[in-house]
C-alpha cells in the first residue's frame, strides 16, 4: 500500500486529524474501467477519462482504502495552483509578441508607487531615474511598487526568464509617491503624474486609488486627464471594491485613461475588481488583465504578498492587473509610436476580448495583447473634453505627440 | 463656486473653524502667483502643481474660508487619501 502512495500524502495522513479530509488525486490500473465505489459513502470530485482516474476529498482512513484497492495505482496530494506571471502573460498572448521582437524597447514607463527595489536583476540596467515626492530615496519599502514595476516591465532574468513582465525591454521611471503602508494623498500622485509629465515619458502606471464613486471631476482625475492630453497613455486601477457598483474611485474614473479591471485564469472578472458606472453614468472598466495570484518581482525583504523566493511574491488585485495593461501599451507603441492615447485606448478595447460579462464589469473584455499589437486600426477617437471649470480659459488639446509634453506644460499658464 | 459639493465643503469649514484640513484649490492663471497670499492667510503651500493649476495647501477651516472669497479661486475640494490596489 506504501508504494502507491507518494510522500506528500503519507505527509498530510499524518498531519491531519482522523476526521478532516485530505485531498487527492487517484490513477486506476491500465486496462481497468470501474465504477465500484471504493469507499462507502464517498464520492470522486471529478473523473478523468484521459488521465484515468479521480480526483478525492477523503479522510486518511479512506485514503487507505483507496491505497489498498488493486484497481489503483498511485495516490497523489492534489496541490493548489496559482496564476504565475507567466501563465498571465500567455493568457493575454504576450509571448508571441515577445517571438515578434516587441518587447517594449525605447518605451519610457513611469511607475507613480512605493518605489522599486533597484537592486533587483530583473531591472538591471533598465532604471532611467526615480524619485521620493516626500522626500528622501525612491526604495521600495513596502514591497507593492517593485511587484508593480516586475509585471509590466521585469525582464524574469532571477527566474530564467520565467516571470517576465510584459514589456521587458521597456526603460522604468520610478516615482515613490506612496509610503511603506501603501497609502499616500492625492496631491502626493499628482505630483507624480506632472513629474512623469515633466520627464516625458510614454506611459504612466497608476495602481492605486480612491474610494468610488466618483464623476472624474477630482483634482487626481483631471491631472491623469491633462497628462493624457500631453500625449501621454495613462493606465489606472478599477480598484478592488467590486462587485458593487459604481465602485470605481479616483483616478479610475478618469475619463482619459484607461483604467483597468482584473480578470482570473479562466476569463471571468474576479470578484473584486472595481464596477462602473461612474457618477456621470460612462461605464468603467475599459479593459480587463490578469488580476489573481500573479507572482513577480520581490523587494528585498518585503513580506508583502505569498513570498516565492527571494526575488518573487504572489499578490492579487486591480494593482496587478494595472502594469500589465502598461505593458502592452509599451509594445503597442513600440510597434506603433504615432498612436494617440485616445487611440491606443480604443485599439485595446476593440480588441479585448469578451467574457460574457457586463460592461460594467469587464469593459470591452480581456485584453489580447498579440491582437492588439498586429491591429492597424487608425480609430478616428479624441480625447473626452473635462467638464471646465467655471471662469477658466479653454484648454488648447496638443499635438498628442510624446515631445509635445512641455509645449502643453507651457500652454497651461496665462500670466496676468 | 455653486455647486453642492463645494457648499457642502465650505459648511464643514465654517462649522469647523479650527480644524486642520487638506484642500486642493483650484485657480485661474499660474498657481506660483499666488502662493505667497496663501501663506499670507496662514495656509502651508504643500505643492504647486503647473499642469492642472493647483495647489495643495494646509490650513484651519477660517484660513480656507478666507481663500473663497479670493476672486481667482475656481474651486476648492479635499485631498483625500489613496491607497494601493492589492
Amino acid at each position: 500500500m506504501r508504494g502507491k502512495l507518494t510522500r506528500s500524502v503519507v505527509r498530510a495522513m499524518n498531519a491531519v486529524d482522523n476526521q478532516d479530509k485530505i485531498p487527492i488525486i487517484v490513477k486506476y490500473r491500465e486496462g481497468l474501467v470501474t465504477t465500484r465505489a471504493f469507499v462507502d459513502g464517498a464520492r470522486p470530485k471529478y473523473h478523468y477519462g484521459f488521465f484515468r482516474g479521480a480526483a478525492w476529498d477523503a479522510r486518511p482512513r479512506e485514503v487507505a482504502t483507496l491505497a489498498a484497492a488493486p484497481e489503483i495505482e498511485r495516490i497523489w496530494l492534489d496541490l493548489p495552483v496559482h496564476t504565475c506571471l507567466d501563465s498571465a502573460t500567455a493568457r493575454v498572448n504576450a509571448p508571441q509578441a515577445w517571438n515578434l521582437n516587441y518587447t517594449g524597447q525605447g518605451i519610457r514607463i513611469a511607475i507613480i508607487d512605493t518605489g522599486i527595489d533597484a537592486s533587483h536583476p530583473d531591472f538591471q540596467g533598465r532604471i532611467a531615474t526615480g524619485v521620493n515626492l516626500r522626500g528622501g530615496s525612491y526604495l521600495d519599502d513596502c514591497g507593492h511598487g517593485t511587484h508593480v514595476a516586475g509585471a509590466a516591465a521585469g525582464s524574469g532574468a532571477a527566474s530564467g526568464d520565467r516571470y517576465r513582465g510584459v514589456a521587458p525591454a521597456a526603460t522604468l521611471y520610478i516615482a515613490k509617491a506612496l509610503d511603506a503602508d501603501g497609502s499616500g494623498m492625492m496631491s502626493d500622485v499628482m505630483a507624480g503624474v506632472e513629474w512623469a509629465v515633466s520627464q516625458r515619458v510614454h506611459i504612466i502606471g497608476l495602481s492605486l486609488g480612491s474610494d468610488g464613486p466618483g464623476d472624474g471631476t477630482d483634482a487626481l482625475s483631471e491631472t491623469c486627464d491633462m497628462a493624457a492630453r500631453a500625449g501621454i497613455v495613462v493606465c489606472t486601477a478599477a480598484g478592488n471594491s467590486g462587485p458593487r457598483r459604481s465602485s470605481v474611485g479616483a483616478p479610475g474614473v478618469a475619463r482619459n485613461v484607461i483604467t483597468v479591471g482584473a480578470s482570473s485564469d479562466d476569463d471571468t472578472v474576479l470578484d473584486f475588481s472595481g464596477r462602473g458606472p461612474t457618477q456621470d453614468g460612462r461605464s468603467k472598466p475599459d479593459v480587463c488583465f490578469p488580476g489573481d495570484n500573479i507572482i513577480s518581482c520581490r523587494a528585498r525583504g518585503a513580506s508583502v504578498g505569498r513570498v516565492i523566493d527571494d526575488y518573487y511574491t504572489e499578490m492579487s488585485g486591480t494593482s496587478m492587473a494595472t502594469p500589465q495593461a502598461v505593458g502592452a501599451v509599451a509594445l503597442i507603441l513600440q510597434r506603433r509610436p504615432e498612436l494617440k492615447p485616445a487611440q491606443v485606448k480604443e485599439i485595446l478595447k476593440q480588441t479585448a476580448v469578451s467574457m460574457g460579462a457586463d460592461i460594467n464589469a469587464q469593459g470591452m473584455g480581456r485584453a489580447d495583447v498579440l491582437r492588439a499589437i498586429q491591429s492597424n486600426m487608425s480609430p478616428a477617437v479624441s480625447l473626452d473634453p473635462s467638464p471646465l471649470q467655471p471662469g477658466t480659459a479653454p484648454v488648447q488639446s496638443p499635438a498628442a505627440t510624446h515631445d509635445g509634453c512641455s509645449r502643453v506644460a507651457a500652454s497651461m499658464f496665462k500670466r496676468k | 463656486m455653486n455647486d453642492k459639493g463645494q457648499a457642502a465643503l465650505l459648511k464643514r469649514l465654517k462649522n469647523n473653524p479650527d480644524r486642520l484640513v487638506d484642500l486642493i484649490v483650484t485657480v485661474d492663471g499660474d498657481p506660483h502667483e499666488y502662493e505667497s497670499r496663501c501663506r499670507a492667510l496662514a495656509l502651508d503651500v504643500k505643492r504647486t502643481f503647473a499642469l492642472t493649476r493647483k495647489l495643495a495647501l494646509r490650513g484651519t477651516g477660517r484660513s480656507f474660508l478666507a481663500l473663497s472669497n479670493e476672486s481667482w479661486v475656481s474651486k476648492l475640494e479635499e485631498d483625500t487619501p489613496v491607497r494601493t490596489m492589492d
